[in-house]
């Protein structure tokens, strides 16, 4: 108890030091921050867009819209909540402009332009089953419509609360259970067609 | 599928997408759902399928540029350097302002004389008089437009031209 109140005021001081990092526009945090969820960011960016060169620079313009609108973080929100939110708005606008890179390219036409990582490789053969794995795992998700990978990583990869989707994607959260649920039907269904008893 | 297996799989369903019990666990605390679990082949099945997709989509990795991050943090020094300058550019007109409005203050007195004997020595109408001191207090809005409209005119790649947080 006593341990996890100490835990939420470190956390609540790490939130504080953080906005007042942002608002400043530190550069040593912001290159920090950079590296931390590099990842994570990248990898939101690739579900929502299925274009891992629209993806990269989407990356790009997230962090140059943190450095312009870091006074607008509040420390009661999870960064990475707020993160996704500006990465989001930021795809959301260039679909707007540019409607060719919006819904209608979403379906896995660029799926051959980015490799999977596949960081450990034991064997030949482990390497050659894992990658074809990963290369299945990546065709189901992104034959999957936009909105439902979407939720999917945000939930199994990212481990934010349906609320937190809710609040990133702008949806109500019976629109994020819905997607969840249909979405785990429909990739379901690509990585075992016919598997259903 | 019976209604009691509908029932039951949506309630696990909702847990599950709620992170309760853990996504990779078959830890059912509710005791009516655990008997039927128990002894529902289908429902077992179905619920591992749901696991096995999430614990699929977990593993999902997607390969990084490594040089994405040094090209991200030189964008960020960059614009980091122009909205320094621009704060600057800023700072100094807010200066300038102030030092106008302090002079303007100062000097009011001595321009009001000053377009007095204007107006008189070239015959002006008496309206002139306070048109001149107005020209003369309104001179440094002028500049600073001027100045603004010129940083403006070279914006820092749009910086503020679009709004965040906006939702569909």
């Amino acid at each position: 108890m006593v341990l996890s109140l100490t835990m939420a005021v470190a956390r609540d001081d790490d939130a504080r030091e953080l906005a007042h990092g942002l608002r400043t526009r530190n550069p040593e945090l912001l290159e920090h921050l950079v590296g931390k969820y590099q990842y994570r960011l990248l990898r939101y960016l690739v579900a929502l867009t299925a274009n891992p060169i629209l993806a990269e620079d989407l990356f790009q313009e997230t962090w140059l819209r943190v450095l312009e609108r870091g006074r607008q973080y509040k420390p009661e929100y999870r960064f990475e909540s707020w993160l996704f939110t500006i990465a989001r708005n930021l795809f959301l606008d260039r679909v707007r402009r540019k409607p060719e890179v919006g819904l209608g390219a979403l379906g896995g036409d660029d799926e051959g332009e980015f490799d999977v990582a596949d960081p450990s490789t034991p064997s030949p053969y482990d390497s050659y089953r894992r990658t074809e794995e990963s290369q299945g795992l990546q065709r189901a998700l992104l034959g999957l419509s936009a909105i439902y990978r979407e939720v999917l990583v945000l939930r199994f990869q990212e481990d934010l609360g349906l609320e937190e989707i809710a609040a990133v994607t702008g949806s109500g959260l019976s629109t994020v259970k819905s997607r969840l649920y249909r979405g785990l039907a429909a990739l379901e269904q690509q990585l075992h067609p016919g598997g259903r008893a | 599928m019976n209604p009691e297996c509908h029932r039951v799989r949506a309630q696990y369903l909702e847990q599950f997408a709620a992170g309760k019990p853990a996504a990779d666990t078959l830890d059912i605390e509710d005791a009516a759902q655990g008997a039927h679990l128990s002894a529902c082949d289908a429902c077992q099945a179905e619920i591992e399928r749901w696991q096995r997709t999430a614990a699929a989509v977990r593993r999902w990795r997607v390969a990084t540029n490594p040089e994405l991050r040094d090209r991200t943090v030189l964008r960020l020094r960059l614009r980091s350097e122009k909205l320094r300058q621009r704060r600057q550019a800023y700072q100094f007109l807010a200066a300038a302002c102030a030092v106008s409005a302090a002079v303007n203050a100062a000097s009011f007195r001595l321009i009001w004389d000053a377009a007095g004997f204007l107006r008189a020595w070239l015959g002006w109408p008496a309206v002139s008089q306070p048109a001149l001191l107005a020209a003369w207090t309104a001179s440094p809005l002028i500049v600073v437009a001027l100045v603004l409209w010129l940083v403006h005119a070279n914006p820092v790649d749009g910086a503020f031209a679009q709004e965040d947080f906006r939702h569909d």
